[in-house]
């Protein structure tokens, strides 16, 4: 599927992340799942970066400008909203696709996550990390479509 | 109501004066007449007598008026002083039965009724009071039960995700005999998770949080999604998943597309989870002017007498079904009857056991008065 899709759309995710190219964003303050999580998603051939607070975001998006970026919202510090708003305010990071990955799951906290401009709202719980892992191909699929 | 019992009243203390009055007052009159008469009869004349008579049944009259008037005054004054405050506490008893703690009487008076006031008003306070602590309690249980889970999920999402890397090769080949009792420790976690996930909604209903957002839904086309998503657990247990939508076709509802997917999607499971092999599990839809009614039957285990009552309540499993299936969490049907209440609509079922069972769900149509398009917002909680 994902191969199909791939095809006339802007960027060649499949090849782009056989070369590695893909930079995604990890932000997850346990570490157990981050470790499980990067584990998969280096597997699938995307260049990780990490981060376990909410205030290493901003710099590292600066310096490294991943593709995606995957938000706890429970994290020490600034919480993922607070992060997820202020991602969205900078010109610089507001075009990257972001993807919440929480335990919170009430209607109310996806609601709001997605108003903030998240582009999916996933359970931890609910999901596997090779789910997740499409979800990003498919959200950059999306998201980098004729560009 | 409140006239009535200010007649009543006042007809009693009227009747009751007006006999303590008027009686002594004839009786007494009656001997001075008999004792005046005997001693004066004879000495003089018979006319000087009659206009005697005459003059003294005038006053008895006029004193009967008399008594007739004092006692309609006093029986007023007295009734009032008494259905006056006893209206007042009616009221106050009528707003406290609508659920407004918030009343208190200002009693003014040293009597029996002012002691009557002031118990009262002791007895509101303290209502009030037990009130405030119990609502406080259960939001403090709805709160842990929230932290609680969501605490519950970080762990039960480590694990699935552990597992899963295993069992995927992440970590090089699983053996088969290995690879059996991963799958069955991953199945027992997912299970835990849905416990969680049921227990944050229950919990939800609880407080008050479970808000509905409503939006028109053509109700078959939302069945046949739901069929279709069912489709494959009915298969697993070779059983048939028929629906029947007949004619009934263009019925739209107002409802919480997710939130009514939970609902018949538990009893969908439940009916196809406690079935047997071989079984059939039927949605049957139909509708006139103001309901849609669809029916869920299946061919199951069915529910037992006693427990029918019991079904919706919350943490309550049948005997028959623990036996059968270890896992559940006893909160679906909870949930199903809070979110089909939540849309105004009405849930019931017949069963036999060992025969199967059939729920029915009536749902208000959208051009329905009794529709929930405009009470979205309203937090609901259940009196289940």
């Amino acid at each position: 599927m994902a191969e199909k899709n791939v095809k006339g759309s802007g960027l060649p995710i499949k090849a782009m992340l056989k070369r590695g190219e893909v930079k995604i964003l990890v932000v997850e303050d346990d570490k157990f799942l981050r470790e499980l999580l990067v584990g998969k998603l280096a597997r699938e051939g995307f260049t990780v970066l990490e981060a376990t607070r909410g205030e290493e975001v901003e710099p590292i998006v600066k310096a490294d400008k991943p593709h995606i970026i995957l938000l706890d919202l429970v994290l020490p510090g600034a919480d993922g909203f607070e992060v997820l708003s202020s991602l969205k305010a900078a010109s610089e990071s507001s075009a990257i696709p972001v993807i919440i990955l929480s335990n919170l799951g009430a209607r109310e906290d996806v609601e709001k996550a997605l108003k903030l401009g998240a582009e999916e709202f996933m359970v931890k719980a609910h999901h596997t990390p090779q789910e997740i892992a499409d979800t990003v191909k498919r959200t950059l699929e999306k998201h980098y479509v004729g560009q | 109501m409140k006239f009535k019992i200010r007649h009543s009243l006042f007809l009693r203390f009227f009747w009751t004066l007006l006999v303590l009055g008027a009686v002594p007052m004839l009786v007494s009159s009656l001997f001075l007449f008999a004792t005046y008469q005997g001693t004066i009869t004879g000495i003089i004349g018979a006319r000087i007598e009659s206009q005697l008579q005459r003059n003294s049944t005038i006053q008895v009259l006029l004193m009967l008026l008399f008594v007739f008037i004092i006692s309609t005054f006093a029986a007023f004054v007295v009734s009032r002083s008494i259905s006056r405050p006893l209206g007042v506490l009616t009221e106050a008893v009528r707003r406290i039965a609508k659920g407004n703690l918030n009343v208190h009487i200002k009693v003014a008076r040293q009597d029996e009724i002012g002691a009557l006031g002031d118990f009262f008003n002791e007895m509101i306070s303290e209502i009030k009071e037990t009130h405030e602590r119990q609502e406080e309690i259960s939001r403090l249980k709805s709160e842990f039960i929230s932290i609680a889970a969501h605490q519950l999920r970080t762990p039960l999402s480590v694990e699935k995700w552990a597992y899963r890397a295993v069992l995927d090769g992440d970590l090089g080949e699983v053996p088969k005999t290995q690879r059996e009792i991963l799958e069955k420790a991953y199945m027992a976690n997912e299970s835990m998770i849905r416990l969680v996930h049921n227990l944050l909604d229950a919990a939800r209903i609880e407080e008050g949080r479970f808000g509905f957002k409503f939006e028109r839904v053509d109700f078959a086309d939302f069945l046949k999604h739901l069929i279709e998503e069912k489709a494959l657990f009915a298969r697993n247990k070779s059983i048939t998943l028929k629906s029947d939508f007949g004619a009934a076709k263009d019925i739209f509802i107002n409802a919480d597309a997710d939130r009514l997917g939970i609902a018949i999607g538990n009893i969908v499971d439940n009916a196809i989870r406690y079935t047997a092999s071989g079984g059939k599990v039927e949605l049957t839809l139909d509708a006139d002017e103001q309901f849609a009614k669809l029916a869920i039957s299946d061919t199951g285990i069915g529910i037992t007498k006693e427990e029918q009552s019991r079904m919706f309540t919350k943490f309550y499993r049948g005997s028959n079904v623990v036996h059968l299936e270890t896992e559940g969490t006893g909160l679906g049907l909870f949930i199903t009857k809070n979110i089909v209440v939540g849309h105004h609509g009405t849930i019931w079922f017949n069963s036999e056991a060992g025969r199967g069972t059939t729920f029915y769900i009536k749902l208000p149509r959208e051009s329905s008065h009794k529709s929930p398009f405009n009470v979205s917002h309203e937090p609901f909680v259940g009196k289940l």
